[in-house]
């Protein structure tokens, strides 16, 4: 292909929009000024320290992690059943049970976590902590049942058929050769999905309460507080580990093609 | 050994894909369902496997009612068309898992997969993945994954159709010696017509779920029974007829106002019915005088093949190929005589 | 066979019955009913519409919304053509740096227009020492940060369902619209964009149901200042402790999203490279 004038131009002006602000922000991070202006003045790792010492992101980040993980892992247990149904079987109500699958996307995470919070406040008994994975766990079903959908519709029907021909029933079949053909599928729902809890705002800024929050919530009320570049700098990290993240499931399993 | 029963198949309510379907696989036979797609061929294969579950009839191996039978417990080898290797297993893995499932463990495994491999020519080869396998060595590892647990019956659905057509010649016969030596029963389902001629006991030829014709492999390609087999086996020509006497095992027809005589015909013919003849362009040869059997032809294109020469001629009856061995007497476009062999004339009722 | 499809099935179902379907119809049940008295009542929602700062603030998610999908569609368009085009290789890196945003958290996301757009930011401090300005700006907290924000973390939704309804365009076609004599830009009129339409009607209306509903960057960019939908019904639910307030907020944002999506699933082009 030629690359004229256009070629550059175009990817240049989105990759610049998409990304040019990263940039200022890593940039903004190693400022020594305590007030947030740019271009940053002289050069510093205070932030990064800051960041370290504030108790509230350290506390927040384990939450968010174990909640992300525990979350993700508890939508594909609940969710794998799903799209092996959905993709072995034909059954009536097969159409709705996709619709309902695919709803905690459709539906704005804003309403779904005040629905819950209404909802739990109203039959009690729930703890923060619980409500939060419940809320997690909702959202991430639709990329839990979608992604394991395309790799078990990957694989060769014929390859399940002759493990049953030669003997094994349906559920040594799944455990000795489906689930061993889908591993990058699961995996690239994992990575999905714990982004997405990870990356939670609308549902968690309702259902975090009192010494419970996730880290983007612990983020956004220190927001309202400071102003010094500790948020630069705590987001440069966040960038560094995605693109982390994002590089290694592209590179191992072709995440954009699931997403 | 395998008999199957007034057999209905439906995938749809009320749409039956098989229906007073009987068939009948001896003991150590070889038997291919023949015919195009959608006529029942593989479907007739997975009822036997127990992936389609009949609405009616009864299939039974070796004496045993499976119609009912979950298909992990009916013992019954399968090679699928895409092979279905399991990919995230080695070659050895993949033979042994149906011994895995039958319990079969330790050193008695060990020998039995050696034994497998070896006996498809692929000793040394149980490390690799199949990926890392051509597809003709693929194609034996799903041969040995299917025999080394020693069904009573083993079926093949289109086995040779990923391969080209020089390899596809060398597996067909590897895999007819494999089937004899092993003394195993097979069905054996395919699209191909050269490919069941060449490797069956028994070929049956099916068409929308029913069977047109089963016989021996001479038989079928010499004999059709119906218009549908005579088509699918290649017979180029056909011309419509009146039967004026049958005597003597000959039949003499009327066609256009002349007269010819066949002498193949299986079917009750008696005078007055009217018939579709079929020859195949190796039957007739043009000639420069006209004789007995023969009608008068226009020469339209000649096409040289090699060792044979093609002619396209007309007649009254409508066009013909005509094949002739390359060394025999040129004919360029113009007027000619074709002779009919009555050998080869087959005779069958219209319906 | 049907207790198995019942055992694979029921777990997920009930979870999200009882913990997502439920709550939703008892958030519909509370946007309609009195607080006081618990009647049936739909002075919830003829607060909403009759009341001019909800009628400003609803006016402007839609047409906040439409912008950013408008301005995505400009920017995605011929981005997603070369991207399409790209050798695989290259591609996957492109395509992994393009949903680099989606991936990345909001906060830090959005932090980054506030370091460009602040009183002491890139745009002011460029403009005071250029001499064009005399003092500060104010940037945030207009509609303009929050185009800005919200149209960049969507594009990477708009190029992913381009470059995906591209990819099935076969080169062949393009070859052949210029053997026929059409330059390259007619051909990308022409031959490229009919060929793509599914994929844009599907990255439009991720995008602009994206925009309506987001609420991190409205909270970041607009703040109390600038509502949207999404802040409007944080500040009745969490600030105001309107809760019948906040559920109709939320039941008009959730009728305005599913309505975009069903009418673009009544109209929606076939997809057009598989046809």
């Amino acid at each position: 292909m030629k690359r004229s004038r256009w070629y550059y131009v175009s990817l240049g002006i989105v990759y610049f929009f998409l990304l040019g602000p990263f940039l200022i922000i890593f940039a903004a991070a190693f400022g020594e000024e305590s007030t947030l202006s740019f271009p940053p003045q002289g050069f510093s790792l205070n932030w990064f320290a800051n960041v370290f010492a504030t108790e509230q992101f350290i506390y927040s980040f384990w939450t968010s992690l174990q909640l992300g993980l525990l979350a993700t892992a508890i939508a594909l247990i609940l969710g794998t059943p799903v799209a092996y149904a959905l993709t072995h079987f034909h059954f009536p109500g097969e159409g709705l049970v996709e619709t309902v699958f695919s709803l905690p996307i459709l539906v704005p995470g804003l309403v779904i976590g005040l629905s819950m919070l209404q909802f739990f406040v109203l039959f009690g008994k729930f703890n923060i902590v619980s409500g939060l994975l419940i809320g997690h766990i909702a959202i991430l079903f639709p990329y839990a049942v979608r992604v394991v959908s395309v790799s078990l519709r990957n694989l060769d029907p014929s390859v399940e058929e002759a493990a049953i021909n030669l003997g094994a029933n349906r559920l040594r079949t799944f455990f000795l050769i489906v689930l061993p053909n889908i591993r990058a599928g699961i995996a690239a729902a994992f990575i999905l999905g714990f982004i997405t809890s990870f990356n939670n705002v609308p549902v968690s800024v309702f259902l975090s309460g009192p010494g419970i929050q996730t880290l983007p919530i612990a983020m956004l009320s220190y927001m309202e507080y400071y102003f010094d570049p500790t948020i630069a700098a705590l987001s440069t990290l966040l960038i560094i580990f995605s693109i982390v993240l994002v590089q290694a499931a592209e590179r191992v399993l072709g995440l954009s093609q699931f997403v | 050994m395998l008999e199957i029963t007034d057999l209905r198949v439906e995938y749809e309510k009320g749409v039956p894909t098989l229906d007073h379907y009987d068939l009948t696989v001896h003991s150590g036979e070889l038997v291919s369902l023949l015919g195009p797609s959608g006529c029942g061929k593989t479907t007739t294969l997975r009822a036997v496997a127990g992936f389609v579950v009949p609405a009616s009839g009864q299939i039974t191996v070796a004496g045993r009612d499976v119609t009912r039978i979950p298909p992990n417990q009916r013992d019954i080898g399968l090679v699928f068309q895409s092979y279905a290797l399991f990919p995230h297993l080695t070659v050895a893995q993949n033979i042994a898992f149906g011994l895995r499932m039958r319990g079969v463990r330790g050193s008695e495994r060990d020998r039995r997969v050696a034994e497998a491999l070896k006996l498809v020519d692929l000793e040394g080869l149980g490390g690799r993945r199949p990926a890392q396998l051509s597809g003709g060595q693929q194609q034996r590892v799903a041969l040995a994954r299917a025999v080394v647990i020693e069904p009573q019956l083993l079926l093949l659905d289109e086995p040779l159709s990923n391969l080209d057509a020089k390899l596809r010649v060398t597996m067909r016969t590897e895999i007819r010696r494999l089937q004899q030596r092993l003394g195993v029963t097979t069905l054996y389902v395919t699209h191909d017509q050269i490919e069941a001629l060449a490797i069956s006991d028994r070929v049956v030829v099916m068409n929308q779920g029913r069977i047109e014709q089963s016989g021996s492999p001479e038989e079928i390609y010499k004999q059709p029974a119906t218009p549908f087999v005579a088509d699918f086996l290649g017979f180029e020509n056909h011309f419509a007829g009146t039967v004026t006497a049958v005597q003597n095992g000959e039949t003499q027809l009327q066609a256009a106002g002349r007269s010819f005589t066949a002498i193949h015909a299986d079917h009750d013919l008696n005078p007055g019915n009217d018939v579709w003849v079929y020859f195949r362009s190796e039957a007739a040869q043009l000639a420069a005088a006209p004789a007995a059997n023969s009608l008068p032809v226009e020469v339209l294109l000649r096409t040289f093949q090699g060792s044979a020469v093609e002619y396209v001629v007309q007649s009254a009856q409508g066009e013909f190929k005509v094949r002739m061995p390359e060394d025999q007497l040129r004919f360029d476009p113009g007027p000619a005589h074709l002779l009919l062999n009555p050998q080869q004339l087959i005779v069958m009722p219209k319906t | 066979m049907r207790r198995t499809i019942t055992i694979l099935v029921l777990p997920a179902l009930l979870f999200i019955f009882i913990f997502f379907v439920l709550p939703l119809l008892f958030l519909l049940a509370q946007s309609v009913q009195d607080p006081e008295t618990g009647r049936l009542t739909l002075a919830g929602y003829g607060d909403f519409f009759q009341r001019e700062t909800s009628q400003i603030i609803y006016v402007r998610t839609l047409r906040l919304g439409l912008t950013i999908t408008i301005i995505d569609i400009v920017l995605a368009y011929p981005a997603s053509y070369f991207l399409a085009r790209m050798p695989a290789r290259r591609r996957t890196l492109a395509m992994s740096l393009v949903i680099l945003p989606l991936m990345t958290n909001p906060v830090a996301r959005t932090y980054a227009w506030l370091i460009i757009l602040g009183r002491t930011g890139l745009i002011n401090n460029v403009l005071l020492g250029l001499g064009l300005i005399d003092q500060p700006a104010r940037l945030i907290f207009t509609e303009g940060a929050i185009i800005l924000g919200l149209a960049q973390l969507f594009l990477p939704l708009m190029i992913l369902s381009l470059v995906s309804a591209m990819e099935n365009i076969p080169e062949d076609i393009e070859q052949a619209a210029r053997s026929l004599g059409a330059n390259s830009l007619t051909t990308f009129l022409r031959v490229i964009v009919p060929l793509s339409a599914d994929g844009l009607v599907l990255g439009a209306t991720l995008v602009f149901t994206g925009s309506i509903t987001a609420y991190v960057t409205p909270v970041i960019l607009g703040g109390n200042r600038m509502l949207m939908l999404s802040t409007l019904l944080r500040q009745r639910a969490l600030m105001a402790f309107d809760e019948q307030g906040a559920t109709v907020v939320a039941v008009v944002m959730i009728a305005t999203a599913l309505a975009v999506n069903l009418i673009v699933r009544l109209f929606r082009p076939k997809p057009a490279a598989q046809r």
